[in-house]
């Protein structure tokens, strides 16, 4: 007789092999399990060993699955023929989000909480299906049957909403480069061919020059902002990091903001609560541009009339700046999103080109600060952190 | 024997509550997802969907009556199994609602949302935590975990006055968004009904651990 794991173990492998995905964790896996097929095939017959009466064959056998499955990266469910699950390894756990020990010895609905889950299990169809999960995950699942005592069937999971959001991210990024380089190539293109044609009043002319400059000017702001997180992408960006007083980043952004804020319509103001000459270990030009990034944002969210507050205080080894505005808020869905690339999320709104946040997200993690949305309303609060320069190393 | 037979029928019927409680909790979600993302398609998909929800109502709730017919349960036997035909129509509603956000997105199409959705998904957030802890109240038996449903109903309440509140304002304040307020004045009022059912779920968990039916709903709609 074979033994009863090997069965399980090549279950598993189909059913990894049946949800095929472009991913290294998948192939990992499925050869982990072809090489513990084989070596728990070349394992001597269950008859060869020494009989242990005291210890149920089951239960053993059960055991020994877990020790098995609790190495796969993949979620692991298997299912006796009473849909009772026999074992749920610990990555499945983590997955769903579940006490483990709560998800064995209990029915397959007690286990998952997942109706959608139960579903691909009973089914067993072969086909791997996407299932989204209440808190906008999504996980692959694929299920096989065996139908063998006292396994009958098992069920693999594997969470893909990293791959979902990066596949996402790319059709975005190429659509949104292409929409945000349309518009001003568009308008340049117009001014160009009518120049072409001739344009009699010098004054005219001049006009259309300028603004022809203009938009070439935008067009190579959007490509400079593109190249500029490719590089901080990429880690090739040199950063000048020195102590660089951080009350005086904040004055000179503001003062670099107070025209855009004035034409707005917007009040700015100033709250230091670090010490007086604190001190930061920051690259000054790219300090600056975070700040003027996130007051840029915070203006443009703002109602005319509104106020924007910058406050600096003193959080441990660091120094945060918050940016708070009295604009419509952040949904709590959004607030990792925001600093994604082109991620704007309240496109009606967003003039801007979508590349600020993604940008200030990189410089800030290169200077060894956090950059995150803090919570609570009216209003959206952005904060970042920067290393105190007098903090111990 | 028998009796070991009849625990396990009723330990299915539980698994029935959070098998509809998971249907419905995604239901809710696809349905704001479609709401979100203005999807028609997911929208229809999700009042076709519901038929399902509803035939396994039905299936759990024939479960139930054929139970009551063989074993002529007793005491908090028979308060369980009375329990979840109520459950079960209480869910079949909450699936209807979330068929009827659906419903909504297929009648707004690509009509433009006439405020931000910010306490929208706040409150369908909400009305799906109490579901999910009705349900896990009602499995444990958990007096305690049910009364604090039914106190989370209030913040819902309040949301649901809160964009009441907001859209009558922009109804007030340009007549022609009279009709895309109301779109989204019936999806906020779906799920205020669905948060009440959730209640519904803590107050019958009430009834089958003790007997006793208390009356939790303050709500004023």
């Amino acid at each position: 007789m074979r033994h009863p794991t090997v069965l399980v173990a090549l279950a598993v492998v189909v059913a990894l092999a049946v949800a095929a995905l472009p991913d290294p964790f998948r192939w990992l896996a499925a050869g982990a399990g072809v090489l513990l097929a084989g070596w728990l095939g070349a394992r001597p017959p269950e008859a060869a060993r020494p009989a242990r009466p005291e210890a149920p064959p089951v239960i053993d056998f059960v055991h020994e699955l877990r020790g098995l499955l609790a190495l796969l990266p993949e979620g692991i469910l298997v299912i006796d023929a009473q849909e009772d699950v026999l074992v749920a390894n610990p990555a499945l756990a983590r997955i769903l989000r579940r006490p483990r020990e709560e998800m064995e010895g209990v029915s397959l609905i007690r286990a998952t909480r997942d109706a959608a889950l139960a579903q691909v299990l009973r089914e067993a169809a072969g086909e791997p299906r996407d299932v989204a999960l209440g808190d906008d995950r999504i996980v692959r699942a694929a299920a096989a049957r065996l139908e063998a005592a006292p396994v009958h069937a098992v069920l693999t999971v594997q969470d893909i909403t990293a791959l979902r959001n990066a596949e996402r991210a790319r059709s975005e990024l190429v659509a949104n480069v292409s929409h945000e380089l349309r518009t001003p190539i568009a308008a340049a293109r117009a001014l160009a061919e009518t120049l072409e044609s001739g344009v009699d009043d010098a004054e005219r002319r001049a006009r259309f020059h300028a603004s022809l400059t203009h938009e070439l000017e935008r067009l190579g702001d959007i490509v400079e902002r593109l190249l500029t997180l490719s590089r901080l992408e990429s880690r090739a960006e040199e950063f000048d990091i020195r102590p660089v007083e951080v009350a005086e980043l904040a004055r000179v952004a503001v003062a670099r903001m107070l025209p855009v804020a004035e034409r707005s319509g917007v009040a700015l103001a100033v709250h230091v609560a670090t010490p007086a000459g604190a001190l930061v270990l920051a690259d000054h030009e790219r300090g600056l541009e975070v700040i003027t990034n996130l007051l840029d944002n915070a203006i443009r969210y703002s109602p005319r009339g509104g106020t924007v507050t910058i406050r600096l205080e003193a959080d441990g080894d660091m120094t945060r700046v918050c940016v708070r505005d009295e604009g419509p808020g952040i949904l709590p869905a959004d607030r990792q999103r925001v600093f994604e690339r082109f991620y704007t999320a309240d496109r009606a709104r967003g003039s801007g080109t979508g590349l600020g946040l993604a940008i200030a997200r990189h410089t800030v993690s290169r200077l060894g600060g956090e950059i995150w949305v803090a919570e609570g309303s009216p209003g959206a609060t952005l904060c970042f952190t920067l290393p105190r320069a007098d903090a111990p190393a | 024997m028998p009796r070991e037979q009849f625990q396990r029928q009723i330990a299915a019927l539980q698994d029935g509550v959070l098998e509809m409680g998971s249907m419905v909790e995604r239901a809710v979600d696809r349905a704001m997802q479609a709401l979100m993302d203005r999807d028609v398609a997911l929208a229809r998909g999700i009042i076709e969907d519901d038929r399902e929800v509803n035939a396994i109502g039905f299936h759990l709730q024939n479960a139930c009556i054929s139970l009551l017919a063989q074993q002529a349960p007793m005491a908090g036997d028979l308060r369980m199994i009375v329990s979840v035909t109520a459950i079960m129509s209480d869910m079949e509603r909450m699936g209807d609602h979330a068929a009827g956000i659906a419903k909504i997105v297929v009648m707004m199409q690509d009509e433009p949302l006439v405020k931000p959705l910010i306490d929208m998904p706040i409150m369908a957030s909400r009305a799906k935590d109490m579901l999910r802890n009705s349900v896990q109240a009602f499995l444990d038996q958990d007096i305690e975990a049910a009364y604090r449903v039914g106190a989370a109903d209030e913040e819902v309440d309040r949301l649901y006055d809160q964009i009441y509140a907001d859209l009558i304002q922009v109804m007030v304040g340009d007549p022609t968004t009279i009709e895309p307020s109301t779109h989204l004045l019936w999806v906020a009022h779906n799920l205020e009904r669905i948060a009440d059912r959730a209640t519904n779920i803590a107050e019958r968990t009430v009834y089958s651990a003790t007997g006793m039916l208390p009356q939790m709903d303050v709500s004023t709609y």
